[in-house]
């Protein structure tokens, strides 16, 4: 494919909705190469260009940054969003990115509604469905949360007296060296 | 681990045993008081003869100023329940070590439940006390305050106010008082239980539960809280005028009057609205004055003394007809026993009588010099001299004499500077036609006339049209009013606009006057002074305050900091906007 | 008195308890916490630890309300109390008879108990120094003897059973060291009417409005899976969901409650996210429907 088929100034045009992507210099092979996946995404009948880009960037981030494994894509026309799936680590079990645009706002319902339909090609029956929500602002700063059904106890936080031991621990290697 | 922590903690400091006399007395009493008044209240007795003694004996020094982040964090303590009150917040921390998980909750149940058991006899106090160190009080729902009936304790240096000769509390310093233990409320003839003076005691037309509690959670920390008096804040007028000493004294006044937040709430109504006009004349006045008055400077010659006292007569005489209107213009606020109008003008003429000694734009000094040719003085206008100083003629030619006229010597670097500046630096009057000039009018429109002949040069389709330059180069003297001139955004004071009366009636409003715990021992109630912040009490839930709401808060509190105190179902928290000004370069 | 109703007394829209033994049954029976918010009057300078009354929120009341283990009420109006008359009149002339002669009797009922009392502490304080006089009596026959000794006289002891006579006739027990008490709840006969919960008033907002008929349903369902909760203000949230006692367990929920079809700005999601991770505690998305089924979602950093 051709890379040129991007019109310059349509809003589909990366650069020109994110200035901040520089396409310059020994980065460009790797961006024309990833641009080949922008294309692949924008032709999966996802009407909303903003996430479309989202979804992207976050691929990119997934895949470069974050060193994820098995990265696919998966335009849910249902939603008219595309998802991400991908594993953390190499052996660890596949999960569900949500990307999407910092401004986008959301009720519970809709949520759970994302949350339901991109969890349903995931066959786990024994978990409970979970999205990785990446929310992507206007400079391409990405965060990542989790969400979840139902409750999740979180970790126990760090016992005073155990860090004690632990300062104290360390205090006397330091001393018996 | 947390478990031993909690557990021994508890056996560390087991419930008191009697303890001989007094304690049998007390067990004894408290177990047939209990039998009695079942109804009234509950009696689980443990050491409250102790309690009500050390009480009154006591005065704790845990106030804090690091109030609000703590407050929330040790709200959560629940365990801490068998400390004394003296301990350390640092070890209050090292108790609260709570498990997190079930099984670990199992273990831990049987202390637990001890520590749990030792917590309810805390609650449980018994609320027994010495009558002769109660204070009597009645409440008198009319007048909305309560009545001393005997001599009031320590407590009288920092709340209450006299009326009419006699000791009064408003509702809720007295309920705070009474839940404290330190006085005794009476309402027909029959003494209130706390819940009583809670509901009767507490309402919209006094103070609201939420700010009681606001109130008392600022007490209980040490703080002296009064209420807010809008006429206590100065204008920013009245500060430039230097009122503020006299301000103080009259305080009190402003305290006594303060008693009934019905009235007050209107009060300051017209004060808002009456304040900014009469501000307005007066600026006005005054600015007419000063012109007058630099008029006479500059036509003043040596017969300085005599011109002096002429001059000072009129100038009373306005000031006080200015007073006078001012007090015409705010009528309801002169109808008011010893108000704020009469303290003005005392203070207005105590002012002008300091000014016609002391105006130094008036008082002329001789010259001296070599090129004056007068040498014989006057006598000095005697208001001038100090009283035991008698001032005479005098003739300097004498001294004139004995004037060191020799050429000051300058360092190698102050002359460089000289040269320098000689070399760069053109002196106005070297202009000719600036020389000509015989008055600021005549320099001016010379300036004038010189930018005309400029701007005529300029290429027309440059400055005459739509575009121009963004910078005027010749109102660019620096290169900070170069960065003032191309600003987009200009930044703005908290207080700009916020003088202008509201039309939105539904303000919020600030409550409560706060001063700082370790001021207690030189606190005077009839001149509190500058307080440390003021309170503002509002709902957990309400929407935060925007931006006019904040303007006009701190427009009514001056350069005192206002915090809002947000109750939260009994928690409370304190938050406060900061304005934050920019740093700008000074070197530019 | 095991089934009797505990009461809320409304003020001001705040529910107030007033009795420590309801205040334990409602902790210990059902598992509602409430906050103290009183001054503890031995202690009465700190804020760490607080005493009655105890303040419920709005969504416990209700649910005592609701399972019929309390009932709320409020005060009926002083003046109407006083017979429809001003407040102010301290029991003089304009007040109506009925209201004058039982105000009359309470206060005959006050001074009769005080002066009881006063007689009743007058006796144990008698028998106090008694006790104390004769547990000294040795050291004081001791101390006697010397000075006559000293004095030159040698009269024997026959003064000492007539001492004891002098003891309650020179004992001197002050009004002001009499023990009174400051009683906290209200006495049992003042007037007080149920309030229903189920309709707005001025005593009782909260009825019918969306928020806190959401908040409820969230809190009632939490509740009854056994988990603790008391107000959330503190991390931004409506409640905090404790797995046991909060006297012994860090919360391990921050729940925010919304309609289901309000919009949520994913800025405030993170701001909430960021916040719970930082107190190690998950965000608890909750939301109720019409039928009241209640759905939670458990927000947390993905730590990516």
């Amino acid at each position: 494919m051709d890379v040129s088929m991007i019109p310059l100034h349509s809003p589909e045009n990366p650069a020109a909705i994110f200035p901040s992507l520089k396409l310059q210099g020994p980065v460009r092979l790797l961006t024309l190469l990833l641009s080949l996946d922008l294309l692949e995404m924008m032709a999966l009948d996802v009407a909303d260009a903003t996430q479309v880009y989202a979804a992207f960037l976050v691929y990119l981030d997934l895949l470069e940054a974050r060193n994820w494994w098995e990265v696919t894509y998966r335009g849910i026309s249902e939603l008219q969003m595309i998802c991400l799936y991908g594993c953390e680590r190499e052996a660890q079990s596949s999960q569900v990115v949500v990307p999407t645009p910092v401004t986008v706002s959301y009720s519970q319902e809709r949520i759970r509604k994302i949350m339901e339909i991109a969890c349903k090609t995931e066959n786990k029956q024994n978990t409970p469905m979970a999205v990785i929500l990446a929310i992507v602002e206007s400079d391409s700063t990405i965060v990542y949360y989790k969400l979840t059904d139902g409750f999740v106890v979180p970790e126990p936080p760090e016992c005073l007296q155990d860090m004690d031991n632990k300062q104290w621990r360390k205090k006397r290697r330091k001393f018996l060296k | 681990m947390a478990s031993s922590c909690l557990g021994s903690k508890a056996q560390h400091q087991p419930p008191p045993p009697p303890r001989s006399a007094a304690g049998r007395l007390e067990t004894l009493l408290q177990q047939r008081l209990a039998g009695r008044t079942e109804s009234c209240c509950q009696i689980q007795p443990r050491r409250a003869i102790g309690a009500a003694r050390t009480h009154a004996g006591r005065e704790l020094p845990c106030a804090s100023p690091a109030v609000a982040q703590l407050s929330c964090t040790v709200l959560e303590l629940g365990t801490a329940a068998s400390l004394s009150v003296h301990m350390a917040p640092k070890n209050f921390f090292q108790i609260i070590l709570k498990s997190r998980t079930k099984s670990c909750a199992c273990a831990e149940r049987r202390s637990g439940s001890c520590c749990q058991r030792s917590v309810w006899s805390a609650f449980l106090g018994a609320i027994l006390f010495c009558s002769g160190n109660l204070v009597k009080a009645e409440w008198k729902p009319r007048e909305g305050l309560v009545e001393l009936r005997s001599p009031a304790g320590k407590f009288w240096q920092t709340m209450g106010f006299t009326e009419q000769g006699k000791q009064c509390l408003l509702p809720e310093e007295a309920v705070y008082m009474l839940e404290c233990g330190s006085i005794q409320l009476f309402y027909r003839e029959l003494p209130l239980s706390i819940q009583e003076a809670y509901e009767r005691l507490l309402s919209h037309k006094t103070v609201t539960l939420l700010q009681y509690q606001v109130y008392s959670h600022l007490k209980r920390l040490g703080y002296i809280v009064m209420r807010f008096n809008p006429c206590s804040v100065l204008s920013p007028y009245e500060r430039q005028l230097n009122l503020e000493s006299h301000h103080q004294s009259s305080g009190r006044l402003n305290h006594k009057r303060k008693r009934s937040s019905s009235s007050r709430s209107k009060n300051r109504e017209e004060n808002q609205t009456k304040r900014i006009p009469a501000n307005d004349e007066i600026c006005g006045r005054v600015a007419n004055n000063d012109g007058s008055q630099s008029q006479l400077t500059s036509e003043q010659n040596s017969d300085w003394t005599k011109k002096e006292s002429e001059e000072q007569c009129p100038t009373n005489e306005e000031e006080q007809t200015q007073d006078r209107s001012c007090a015409k213009l705010s009528p309801k606020v002169r109808d008011r026993p010893q108000s704020r109008t009469e303290d003005h003008i005392s203070s207005k003429s105590f002012k002008t009588v300091e000014r016609s000694k002391w105006d130094f734009v008036k008082i002329a000094f001789p010259n001296c010099a070599f090129d004056c040719s007068q040498t014989l003085y006057p006598k000095p206008y005697k208001d001038l001299l100090p009283e035991n100083i008698a001032g005479q003629e005098l003739d300097v030619s004498y001294w004139r004499l004995r004037v060191n006229q020799q050429r000051e010597k300058l360092s190698r670097r102050e002359r460089e500077q000289l040269e320098r500046e000689c070399r760069y630096k053109k002196s106005v009057n070297a202009d000719r036609a600036v020389r000509q000039c015989c008055s600021w009018q005549e320099y001016k429109q010379l300036l004038e006339q010189r930018n005309q002949q400029r701007r005529s040069k300029r290429p027309p389709h440059l400055w005459n049209d739509v575009i121009s330059p963004l910078v005027q180069s010749e109102k660019v003297s620096s290169s900070a009013s170069l960065l003032e001139q191309i600003s987009i955004l200009r930044s703005s004071h908290i207080l700009d606009g916020a003088a202008r009366p509201q039309e939105n009636t539904e303000v919020m409003k600030i409550d409560f006057d706060v001063y700082q715990a370790d001021a207690a021992a030189n606190f005077k109630k009839s001149s509190p002074g500058k307080p440390y912040v003021r309170m503002c009490v509002r709902r957990f839930e309400e929407q935060v305050p925007d931006l006019r709401a904040v303007k006009q808060l701190t427009y009514q509190s001056e350069d005192v900091p206002v915090v809002f105190a947000l109750v939260d179902n009994g928690d409370i928290a304190f938050y406060a906007f900061k304005d934050f000004k920019l740093p700008t370069d000074m070197y530019h | 008195m095991e089934n009797a109703l505990i009461p809320i007394h409304l003020l001001q829209g705040t529910a107030l308890v007033w009795n420590m033994e309801d205040v334990r049954k409602i902790r210990q029976c059902h598992r509602l916490v409430g906050s103290l918010v009183g001054s503890l009057p031995r202690k009465p300078r700190q804020n760490a630890r607080l005493g009655l009354p105890l303040q419920l929120l709005p969504e416990e009341a209700r649910l005592l309300a609701e399972i019929r283990a309390a009932v709320l009420l409020r005060t009926v109006e002083h003046e109407k109390a006083a017979g429809g008359q001003d407040e102010g009149c301290d029991s003089e002339g304009s007040s109506s008879q009925g209201v004058e002669e039982v105000l009359l009797s309470e206060v005959a009922v006050y001074k009769q108990a005080l002066n009881e009392s006063y007689e009743e502490q007058w006796q144990l304080a008698l028998q106090e120094k008694r006790s104390l006089l004769e547990s000294l009596s040795e050291q004081i026959a001791q101390g006697r003897a010397r000075r006559r000794h000293e004095r030159g006289e040698q009269t024997g002891d026959p003064n000492q059973p007539a001492n004891r006579e002098d003891v309650k006739e020179n004992f001197h027990f002050p009004q002001e060291a009499m023990m009174v008490q400051l009683p906290t709840a209200r006495p049992a006969h003042s007037l007080t009417e149920v309030v229903d919960w189920q309709h707005p008033s001025p005593d009782w907002p909260h009825a019918g409005q969306l928020v806190h008929e959401i908040r409820y349903q969230v809190f009632r369902d939490l509740w009854e899976k056994g988990f603790f909760l008391t107000s959330g203000g503190k991390f931004g949230g409506d409640f905090l969901v404790y797995p046991g006692d909060p006297m012994r367990f860090h919360a391990h929920y921050i729940a925010l409650c919304t309609v289901p079809d309000e919009t949520l700005q994913l800025c405030d999601i993170v701001a909430a996210g960021r916040l719970g991770s930082n107190v190690k505690k998950t965000v608890l998305l909750c939301s109720a429907k019409q039928d009241g089924t209640v759905t939670y979602m458990s927000l947390q950093w993905a730590g990516l």
